[in-house]
């Protein structure tokens, strides 16, 4: 026996291959080869998706255990994880529901899930330290011109056809939010982000989520001045004040 | 110059979960160390890692991975153990573990543990990686013996033989993980008593300890019951075999209050020092 091509077969048949089983393992009198090996096939699978419901409650709430199950046994064959790194694993499960057939008449599902994912990276990623934005003074005006900003690294901006972060809200136990009282069907403009232990979340007005946007494209003062014109300095202390914006730097 | 304790690991230790970090911050609880599953950890500067550096100072901590996937025949991840020794260097954990089983093949990632045919070519690439790791690391990696549900026709020699013959290639330390002996034994129908007393008992650097489901046909490993009473029994028949090492309590599904882990720490701690009594009076 090879064990490359043992690894090699067990792994295609994990996510979905036929192989035949009973070349490597032995078959008792308690458990087929195939049976045995099903253990591991439902192990690797359970964990997978286990992994799915923690970073996709509300999708799971949404549609019940029992399509999730489905619809997530058919994502992790076509999506099987390449990375080592298990929090890498579940990105593209948005996509996928918005392709999935028996899913389009849960329309805000695709939505849903691309809220949950800005989640879990917001809870994956690093929380660095802020700027000390009281030296911004210390700079010469053509220092702050020339001067770029940074979301935190944890923030995510969200723009969704339906109402998904009211939507959220609805269904987490601490929240009385009457599901029925929810307008889903507005646009919603959404910045995700973590403090410390904390994920925030904020609707943002389109002129706000257009800001924070050029922000990310390391748009320097400048040229942020020249495109928000006489709005800038509101857009700039409500972000700073509610910590949008982490840290600044100079050119 | 380090200012964290030294990690002097003794006692009954419990996995740490993110389920609990909001007790632990609280209350602070007397567990002597906490082992973390380091595959959660590799990532810079997430809520986990952050925990990990606001308890370490309080706290001793071991390493537990999955990752390095160790009887994979793809190579070692180097990015993989790169972020690992940055997170030991941030850390210092006691010792640094994994499992003597693959998770990787083909490019993928099952992120489960799989089990390996038992024999010497086998026994020879396993030690080649393991000393691999142990020149990264610069110390000794900790390998934990896996449950099993399957036997590979190409298997050879005993589980015990194996482990025994992988120690000595390799000189690694083993974590011995007495519900899985006794897991497999079950699933396999051998006795469990004669792969403990095969355990080198001056290699082993802690035992593990956790709960299985019995699905009738098999015993699942599933880490989300308390220990049963034949374990205990095994750990006890453990303690006579390897001496005073350090014990874990791991939990990792329908994972209960922090109190429910304590309980199952002081069972082990009362089991282990009533063992280590008779061991003092013969």
């Amino acid at each position: 026996m090879n064990l490359k091509d043992l690894q090699n077969d067990f792994v295609d048949a994990f996510f979905g291959a036929e192989i035949d089983v009973d070349k490597y393992i032995i078959s008792d009198d308690s458990l087929t080869a195939k049976q045995r090996f099903g253990i591991y096939k439902g192990s690797v699978h359970g964990v997978l998706t286990q992994a799915l419901a923690d970073m996709y409650p509300v999708c799971k709430e949404l549609v019940g255990d029992k399509f999730f199950d489905h619809v997530t046994s058919k994502f992790i064959n076509q999506n099987p994880p390449r990375s080592a790194f298990f929090a890498d694993f579940g990105e593209g499960f948005s996509d996928f529901l918005a392709n999935f057939e028996a899913a389009k008449s849960v329309a805000y599902l695709a939505d849903t899930a691309r809220l949950e994912w800005l989640r879990h990276t917001a809870w994956n990623s690093k929380n660095q330290e802020p700027s000390d934005f009281t030296t911004l003074g210390n700079y010469s005006e053509e220092q702050q011109l020339a001067m770029s900003f940074s979301l935190p690294e944890t923030a995510s901006l969200l723009q969704a056809d339906y109402q998904v972060e009211q939507l959220w809200q609805a269904h987490q136990e601490a929240n009385d939010l009457d599901l029925e009282k929810i307008d889903l069907f507005k646009h919603l403009n959404l910045l995700v982000w973590r403090t410390d232990y904390t994920i925030y979340m904020q609707e943002l007005s389109t002129q706000q989520i257009d800001f924070l946007h050029a922000v990310q494209q390391n748009m320097p003062l400048s040229a942020l001045a020249e495109q928000f014109t006489e709005h800038l300095a509101d857009l700039l202390s409500t972000a700073l004040g509610n910590g949008w914006i982490r840290s600044f730097h100079l050119a | 110059m380090s200012t964290l304790p030294s990690p002097s690991i003794q006692g009954c230790g419990i996995g740490l979960r993110s389920q609990h970090f909001a007790t632990i911050e609280a209350q602070k609880p007397a567990v002597p160390w906490f082992e973390i599953l380091s595959d959660n950890y590799l990532i810079e500067g997430t809520v986990q890692r952050e925990f990990a550096q606001q308890i370490r100072p309080d706290y001793p901590i071991t390493f537990h991975g999955v990752g390095l996937s160790i009887g994979s025949v793809e190579p070692l991840n180097k990015e993989y153990l790169k972020r690992l020794l940055k997170l030991k260097k941030e850390l210092e954990p006691a010792w640094v573990s994994d499992h003597l089983c693959w998770t990787s093949a083909h490019g993928y990632n099952t992120h489960d543990l799989i089990p390996l045919p038992y024999t010497e070519h086998v026994a020879d690439h396993i030690a080649e990686r393991i000393l691999q790791v142990q020149d990264a690391l610069g110390e000794r990696l900790v390998i934990e013996n896996v449950s099993s549900y399957l036997q590979f026709k190409d298997t050879d020699m005993s589980e015990w033989d194996f482990i025994n013959l992988v120690i000595e290639k390799s000189d690694c330390n083993l974590l011995l993980d007495v519900n899985n002996i006794y897991v497999s034994a079950i699933n396999h129908q051998f006795n469990a008593e004669d792969y403990l007393l095969a355990m080198p008992a001056d290699k082993v650097k802690e035992i593990h300890l956790a709960g299985y489901e019995d699905k009738d046909t098999h015993l699942l490993d599933t880490h989300s019951r308390p220990v049963t009473k034949p374990v205990w029994d095994l750990f006890a028949k453990a303690v006579q075999h390897i001496g005073d090492v350090p014990v874990l309590i791991e939990w990792d599904n329908d994972i209960p209050e922090f109190s429910r882990l304590m309980q199952e720490a002081d069972t082990a701690k009362k089991i282990q020092q009533e063992q280590l009594s008779k061991l003092v009076n013969t």
